[in-house]
Formats: C-alpha cells, sequence, structure tokens
C-alpha cells in the first residue's frame, strides 16, 4: 500500500535513477556474496589442505599396510629383480628420532605423496646400491616429513623391505635452494636420501637429509638413468589434473541450476536438503585435484 | 598466531626471576668453549671473562671432570703434572676481582691426562682424563676447595689429528705458519674420515724450507708444501734440474700481525686496545724503542693505559716466511725509522732491504719458529716473565694470536687512520693483493687502507702441475690424494675454519679447482728443457685489480732469472677449461607450482575484502537513498 504513494510522490527524473539503481545494487550485492563466498570456499581448501587432508593418508596407510605385508613375505618384492610398479609400496620407514613409521609408496607424483611418503622411480629401491630416494609432504596430507629439520648427524633411519631390514646412519642434512645441485641426482653412493620442502609452504626448495647404508646393499637390477619427469621431482604439482577441474565446475554450475530450479518449482527447503552432500562432495573432489596441482612434497 | 603471545608471556614470567637471581650473583663466560685443542703441547689458551664476584676476593679456576663434586679425586690438582706438563697449574689464579666485580684473564685448559706422574704415568684414584672423548668443566670461584661454592662452566674438546684412523692414504705436508693450525688441526681431522680417508701430517717448517724438501721429493716425502711465497731463483733452477713442476693452489687465508701480552699496572687486566705507529713497531723491532713506560709517543698514543717498564720484543731467530712479510711492511711504511736501528754499525744490517732473517744483535729476543715465538709472547721466556714489568710484543699469524687468546696491534697511519687487524679488514686485504711474476698475489704493503689489513697472507699448497717428470714420479694414489685434499681445501674446507682464518675469495678457490684438475689433465710435455720453452704469459688477474693507489711495491723476494723460464708459467686460469665429472647432476629447478598455493590465500583475502566493500556500500547506498554515487565509488575503489 505504502509503495505507489511514494512513487507517485517523486519527481519525474527520480524513479527513472531509482528503476536504475535498484537492479544495479542488486548486482553490486550479488558480487559481494560471491567473492565472499569464494574467499570462504579458499579458506575452505586450506582447511581441507593443512587439516582434514591427513585423514586421506592415514586412510591410505591402513590401505597400504596388508598390501606391503603379502608382498614383502613371500611375494615378489623378495627377489633382487623386483622393480614396483606405481602406486605399490616399496618400504617400511622408520626414524626413531622423528617418531615416524610410515609405509613408503612407489613414485613421488603429487598423487602419489598423498598416500605418504614416495620412492623416487628413478632411483634403487631402499637398501640396493645408489642413491635412493624418498620424498614426502612436510605440511599436509599428515606431514610425514614435517620434522625431518631436527634429524642431526648420527641418527638412524630404518628401513624394511622384502630383501631384509638396513639401517642408515645420517650424514648430513640441510637445504638446497635452486641453481645448486639437486640431491636426488644418482650417486655411486650407497645412500638414502630424504627431500621434502623447503621453505615449509613455499617449497621453492628442499630440506635434504642423507643417510649412509651402514651394512652392505642388498642385489638389485641395474638402473638405467633416465629423466625424471618434471611432475615426479617432488617440487612441482600436476599440471594434467587441471582438466579435471573443469569437469567438476560444469558439474557445480548444474547443481547450482537443479538447485535453483528446485526451489523456484517445488521447496526451497528441500531443494538445499539435496543440494548440500551434492556441493559437499564436489567440493571435497575438488579440493583433491587442486591439491595435486601443489607442489608434491608440499 | 596465538602461540606468539603466549609464547611472550612465558618468556617474561621465566625471564623476570631469572634476571633477578642473576643480578650480583657470579656469572663466568669462556670463551673459545667448544673445540678446545691443544694445538702445542700447552694445552687450550681460553680466555675467561666473569661478572658479579665479591670486590677484592682472589679467583681461582680449576679443570675438573663434567659435574664433579669432589676435588680431591675429580679436578686437576696441584703437586701432579699433566699432558699440559707445568704450564696448566692445578689450580689456576685468575686475579683480584676489582671493585665492579668485573674482569677476565686468560687460563690455559689442559687436555689430555690430568694428575700424572712426571713420566706421564696414571695414578689410580687421581688421574682424570679430559679429551674429545670425556668431557669436563672449568669451575670458577673464589674457594678452590669446595666446588659447590664455584660456577661450572662445560667445556668440550675437538677431535685431535692423533684419532684419525692411521691406515688412510698418506699424505705429508710441510709448511709456513699460516697454514699449520687450519690443515693440522681443523682439516687433517676431517679428512682421514671417510669418503676422503687420507691420512694427513704438517709438519711445521720455514716455507723456504718446505719449498726445498718439495723440490726432493720422493727423497724427503713431501707432497706437497704450503708456502705464501713462491720459490726463489735457485730453487726455481733446482726443481727444473730435477724435471719437476709446481702449480700453486691457494688452500687458507690469513693475515701477520703484531700479537702482544701487556697488563695496565692499575687495574692489573690485560690491555686490549694498543695503538702504535709504523715507526714506533720499527723502532722496536730494531730494538731502538725498549721501554713501555715513560716513552712519550707510546703513552700519547694510548693514553689510557698504564703501561709495565719494558718491551720483551720477540722475534723469529731462523730464516722464515713470516719474518720476510714483516721486514717487508716495514720497508714500505717505515724505512727510515727501520734503517736507523743498525746506525751505528758498519756495514748497517738494517739497510739491506726486507729480509726473511732478522740480524742476531741482541737487540730482541730471537725465538726459533713460530711456535717458539708464539709460546714466548704468551707465556714469558726464562726470567722474563714478570707481568708488572714486562710487556711482550712479536708478530705471528693471525691464526697463531687467536689460538693463544692474543689481541694485535692497531696500527695509526701518518695520515691519521687507524686499521685493525680484524677478519673484514683481513679479506679486505687479500681482495686488494696484486699477483706478482709468478702468478702468486702479494700485500700491498704500502697501502695505508684503515679498511684493509696491510700484510694479509695468503697460503698456497705448492704441488705439482701437469705431467710430472721426476725420476720417480707420484704414485696415482698419491695424486688422488693430492686432488681429493685440495678439492676439499677449495670447498668444504672453508666452511670449517679455525678463529684467525677468513674463507678464501672465489676467485682464489676457482684457481685451486682448476689446478687440482690440471694435475691430471695436463699432457707430459715432450721437451725435455723448459729453457726453449716459450716466455711466461702475463699474470693471470685472480683477484679483481682495485685501483691501488701507487703501491710501492717492494721488490719480489727473488725474481726467477729471465734465463730459466719456470714451469709454472703456464698456469693461466683462462686457458683451462674446468671439466665436470662424468656423471652430471643435475641442477634443482624451482617449479611454479609453488605459486598456487600464495596465489589462492592472497586471491582468497582480496577476495574478502572486496566482498566486504561491496557487501557494505550497497547496504549504505540502499540506506541513504544515494545509492548510484556511493556505488560508483565503490566501484572504483574495487576496480
Amino acid at each position: 500500500m505504502q509503495e505507489p504513494e511514494t512513487t507517485f510522490d517523486l519527481t519525474a527524473a527520480e524513479p527513472v535513477a531509482t528503476a536504475a539503481a535498484r537492479p544495479r545494487g542488486r548486482v553490486i550485492r550479488v558480487a559481494g556474496v560471491c567473492l565472499i563466498a569464494v574467499a570462504v570456499v579458499i579458506g575452505l581448501f586450506l582447511v581441507y589442505l593443512f587439516g582434514a587432508s591427513r585423514i586421506i593418508e592415514e586412510r591410505s596407510q591402513r590401505m597400504l599396510l596388508p598390501e606391503f605385508r603379502s608382498l614383502t613375505q613371500q611375494g615378489p618384492a623378495t627377489t633382487t629383480d623386483w622393480r614396483p610398479a606405481p602406486g605399490q609400496p616399496v618400504a617400511l620407514l622408520s626414524i626413531p628420532k622423528i617418531g615416524l613409521e610410515e609405509i613408503v609408496v612407489e613414485g613421488t607424483s603429487a598423487s602419489a605423496l598423498t598416500q605418504g611418503p614416495g620412492h623416487l622411480r628413478e632411483s634403487p629401491v631402499p637398501g640396493r646400491p645408489g642413491n635412493s630416494v624418498i620424498a614426502g609432504r612436510r605440511t599436509t596430507f599428515g606431514a610425514p616429513f614435517r620434522n625431518l629439520d631436527v634429524m642431526r648427524a648420527g641418527d638412524e633411519i630404518h628401513v624394511i623391505t622384502g630383501q631384509g631390514a638396513f639401517t642408515y646412519k645420517v650424514t648430513s642434512i640441510g637445504s638446497v635452494m635452486p641453481g645448486q645441485v639437486d640431491p636426488i641426482s644418482p650417486s655411486a653412493k650407497d645412500q638414502l636420501t630424504l627431500v621434502t620442502s623447503a621453505p615449509a609452504y613455499t617449497a621453492r626448495g628442499r630440506l635434504v637429509v642423507v643417510a649412509e647404508l651402514t651394512s652392505d646393499p642388498a642385489p638389485g637390477p641395474a638402473l638405467t638413468t633416465q629423466v625424471i619427469p618434471s611432475d615426479e621431482t617432488g617440487l612441482a604439482g600436476q599440471p594434467a589434473k587441471a582438466g579435471w577441474l573443469l569437469l567438476l565446475i560444469e558439474a557445480a554450475a548444474a547443481v547450482a541450476l537443479g538447485a535453483v530450479w528446485f526451489s523456484r518449482r517445488i521447496s526451497t527447503r528441500v531443494a538445499v536438503f539435496l543440494a548440500t552432500p551434492l556441493v559437499l562432495a564436489l567440493l571435497w573432489a575438488t579440493f583433491g585435484i587442486t591439491a595435486r596441482l601443489l607442489p608434491a612434497t608440499l | 598466531m596465538v602461540i606468539v603471545p603466549i609464547c611472550l608471556t612465558l618468556a617474561v614470567l621465566v625471564g623476570l626471576p631469572g634476571a633477578a637471581i642473576g643480578a650480583g650473583h657470579p656469572s663466568v663466560s669462556i670463551s673459545p668453549r667448544a673445540g678446545l685443542l691443544d694445538f702445542t703441547g700447552d694445552g687450550q689458551y681460553v680466555t675467561v671473562s666473569w661478572r658479579g664476584f665479591p670486590r677484592d676476593s682472589v679467583l681461582y679456576l680449576r679443570e675438573c671432570v663434567r659435574g664433579a663434586t669432589d676435588p680431591l679425586s675429580q679436578c686437576a690438582q696441584p703437586g701432579f703434572t699433566s699432558t699440559c706438563g707445568d704450564a696448566c697449574p692445578g689450580i689456576q689464579t685468575l686475579g683480584l676481582v676489582d671493585k665492579t666485580g668485573a674482569g677476565s684473564a686468560v687460563a690455559q685448559v689442559a687436555i689430555g691426562l690430568i694428575n700424572v706422574k712426571p713420566n706421564l704415568d696414571a695414578i689410580a684414584g687421581k688421574t682424570i682424563t679430559c679429551d674429545f672423548q670425556n668431557a669436563c668443566s672449568l669451575f670458577i670461584g673464589t674457594t678452590p676447595s669446595n666446588l659447590a661454592t664455584m660456577t661450572e662452566v662445560p667445556i668440550s674438546f675437538a677431535t685431535p689429528p692423533l684419532a684419525c684412523p692411521t691406515d688412510g692414504s698418506p699424505l705429508t705436508a710441510e709448511g709456513g705458519s699460516a697454514g699449520f693450525r687450519v690443515v693440522e688441526f681443523a682439516w687433517s681431522v676431517k679428512v682421514c674420515a671417510a669418503p676422503l680417508n687420507l691420512s694427513l701430517d704438517y709438519t711445521l717448517q720455514p716455507a723456504g724450507t718446505a719449498l726445498d724438501d718439495y723440490i726432493q721429493g720422493g727423497l724427503s716425502d713431501v707432497d706437497l708444501a704450503v708456502v705464501p711465497q713462491p720459490m726463489d731463483a735457485p730453487q726455481t733452477a733446482a726443481l727444473s734440474a730435477a724435471g719437476g713442476s709446481v702449480g700453486y693452489a691457494p688452500i687458507a687465508a690469513s693475515g701477520l700481525v703484531f700479537a702482544y701480552r701487556v697488563f695496565d699496572q692499575t687495574s692489573g687486566h690485560q690491555v686490549t686496545t694498543l695503538t702504535l705507529t709504523p715507526d714506533l713497531l720499527a723502532k722496536i723491532f730494531t730494538g731502538q724503542v725498549t721501554q713501555w713506560y715513560l716513552d712519550k709517543e707510546i703513552e700519547k698514543l694510548n693514553p689510557t693505559v698504564a703501561f709495565p717498564t719494558f718491551i720483551a720484543t720477540v722475534g723469529r731467530g731462523d730464516a722464515n716466511e713470516d719474518t720476510q712479510q714483516m721486514t717487508s711492511w716495514m720497508w714500505a711504511n717505515a724505512r727510515k725509522a727501520w734503517v736507523s736501528g743498525g746506525r751505528r754499525m758498519k756495514p748497517n744490517p738494517f739497510a739491506s732491504g726486507p729480509t726473511d732473517l732478522l740480524p742476531s744483535l741482541g737487540q730482541i729476543d730471537l725465538v726459533t719458529g713460530a711456535r717458539g715465538e708464539a709460546r714466548v709472547i704468551a707465556k714469558g721466556d726464562g726470567d722474563v716473565v714478570s707481568t708488572s714489568t714486562y710487556g711482550w710484543i712479536g708478530y705471528v699469524d693471525s691464526s697463531w694470536a687467536a689460538s693463544y687468546q692474543l689481541p694485535t696491534v692497531r696500527i695509526k697511519y701518518p695520515n691519521g687512520k687507524v686499521v685493525r687487524a680484524t677478519p673484514r679488514t683481513i679479506a679486505r686485504g687479500i681482495a686488494v693483493m696484486r699477483p706478482d711474476v709468478q702468478g702468486l698475489l702479494t700485500p700491498a704493503y704500502g697501502r695505508q687502507d684503515p679498511k684493509a689489513w696491510p700484510i694479509p697472507t695468503v697460503s698456497y699448497a705448492a704441488i705439482p702441475h701437469g705431467a710430472e717428470r721426476t725420476k720417480n714420479p707420484p704414485t696415482p694414489e698419491k695424486l688422488d690424494a693430492l686432488r681429493s685434499f685440495l678439492t676439499f681445501a677449495a670447498g668444504a674446507g672453508q666452511t670449517s675454519l679455525p678463529p684467525g682464518y677468513v674463507p678464501l675469495p672465489p676467485a682464489l678457490r676457482q684457481r685451486t679447482k682448476v689446478l687440482t684438475n690440471q694435475i691430471m689433465k695436463a699432457p707430459p710435455e715432450p721437451t725435455p728443457h723448459p729453457t726453449a720453452a716459450p716466455p711466461p704469459p702475463p699474470p693471470p688477474v685472480v683477484a679483481p685489480p682495485p685501483p691501488v693507489v701507487a703501491p710501492p711495491a717492494p721488490p719480489p723476494a727473488a725474481p726467477p732469472p729471465p734465463s730459466v723460464a719456470p714451469p709454472t708459467s703456464s698456469i693461466a686460469p683462462q686457458q683451462v677449461v674446468y671439466v665436470a665429472p662424468v656423471a652430471a647432476p643435475v641442477a634443482l629447478v624451482a617449479s611454479p607450482s609453488r605459486l598456487i598455493l600464495p596465489g589462492l590465500v592472497f586471491g582468497a583475502m582480496a577476495a574478502l575484502a572486496v566482498g566486504v566493500v561491496l557487501l557494505g556500500s550497497s547496504f549504505i547506498g540502499g540506506r541513504s537513498g544515494r545509492a548510484p554515487k556511493d556505488q560508483g565509488s565503490a566501484e572504483g575503489a574495487a576496480s
């Protein structure tokens, strides 16, 4: 009842202005809400990355353990010419100093490292001759190598593979920045090189712990030197996964449109009820993909 | 974020009572405290500084096992000897505490067996061991019989060369005082471990003798000589005759300093700031100035010091490179005062220019060997021991001054500028050194620069260069050992330098790398007569040549005669291509994916900020009825 009166009272010029202002104000409001929503989503992603992602790593570790047992007790891992397939458990790594005990998976891509520490495919399996490299995450996905920086020369690192138990003694620890020799390069020494990101959170270079084998190495097949793909160096993500993001965004748009249609036609409550799990699942998947674009040892 | 205030609060809570207890409570600091080393058989010299002790009490120091409670069985005791000999008494008197309650003194820490018979046999229930395997402490206090009243300061010891395995590949070095401390006591312990496994031994010899022994090669069993100077003409000729070759690889950098031990007669403390002019130093070392006390010039330069009476001047009695450097500097800076030291003698023994052998006239105390000279400055000699009568001064390498905890003289030039020997000035002094005809760097002795120490020393390893053509050339294993030592010296060795050394500049390290490669790479030269070789190329510029203000450039110690072209002449770093190891390691490359996370975080913050501004402005605009205008401004701000 009030509205027509007020509009009627206004001068000729003003209704035009208000008519233009109202939709414009609304656009701005929607834009503001959207931007805040984006910020909240990114905030949720950070929570996922530095907190919730450990669930994924713990679950992977639990699933890897029986597979590791069957591989190493009488399986192919006991033979001298065994070469692990990507994603297979390779070794059990334990560092008493930092209370670490994890299954090492084959591969150092961002995906592989979500499951735990990863073994560089181009390097020998731990316990065999040469420079064996294990990369691990420092701040995300359970952060197995979070406390690697407290390691000191003389600390012991134990590795169990299908070929037996091996003890390594730390000889040096330090960080390596771009331009310096990459510690994952092949070496004539029988050593274990643990790498993670340095500085933590930015992953410009590596934190490196080098440990020497205290016993004779176990026999293994000769490794042909090959180039390490850029997404398996531990410092890069997997840009190939970015394609999935597009699909997920399309799916999110579909869910949003469906929810709007549903709330208009049937009921807003039911729409929210139905859309919420879908949105959460999409968010979870999006976060997982985004995390794989980040440096693998982050 | 929350952690920070909590930590701060905790720190304050813990720190306040700690500070309250600390005030007026005795506290002691010892320098150095870790890596103690028996450098010369006199134990390790340490500086003990204290605070908060009762005035006029006498302060004592005892060396005991870590956490000792019973001084009779767990501490060094008077009446017994130790591996340090009589130099480290069982109870050392540090001095009287003055009215401030603070002070410092130099003490000696015995390393090895303590409380033994004179023949070093152990005594059951008495003998204790303080070494790299057995932790010890120093106890400082006013009642040496009651350890509970004394302040305990834990000390730790460096691994001595004796702890090295003896089965490494042997490498015998001989050389001057400047390389001794680092090679024999710091590096030998590092390279004797895996993976290098070198059994490195360094005998202290004057540089000339070391080079002679190097020329002898297999006969004297010297694999490398560590010297600050090249061979002189007769040595070069002898080397050519023997068919040997030499290259000079820089391995260590230090400086020659004037070290002193003078006690202030009023406070009883050791003087740590002493300024002298080049003329005064020349007169002191030629025996023209013999008294600290009542010397107008010295007192004018050091008005606050109450000097003892006599100057106990210590020099070297043997021919050596330190004396050569000292006299070269005197010749460039105080020639008139130096020459006048022998004006009543015919012929004047000081008029012949820089020399490696001081005339023996009884004018100053001449001691044989760098070890002897440093020891006399730090401890006195014979009857000359009373610190209330004498104050000692001598010239030693900076690494020795640091090991003996000796302060060094500040030089005041005639232009009024003062230069101190610090790591920074020594490094600068090395940067302004100029190459001589053989490519070795010599100090700009005459440069009167307050930022550059005038007598820096680069210690070169004289090594076989190119193909060795002596009658019994070094074995391949020996050359391997030499190569791995030099690689270590120019690489990791430069990060573990004892006090008194400065790291080698990159250009010099590169030169050592190049020479290390040449040991292996240079093909054997077919011409047996090096005299037929082409003239030497211009000296390679190793350090960046800064604008040097006309250095008087003292004549080189011994310019090689033009008829004998030294085989070293082919060392020109520019001509050599550095060959990387066969299995080339890859360099680390940073990935752009590291930028995603910071991008997301900043994006979120920006989105939040802009979103809040947009929402806020639209609400304000909606209420005030002036929406269009406000929105426009908000958009402007957002864009």
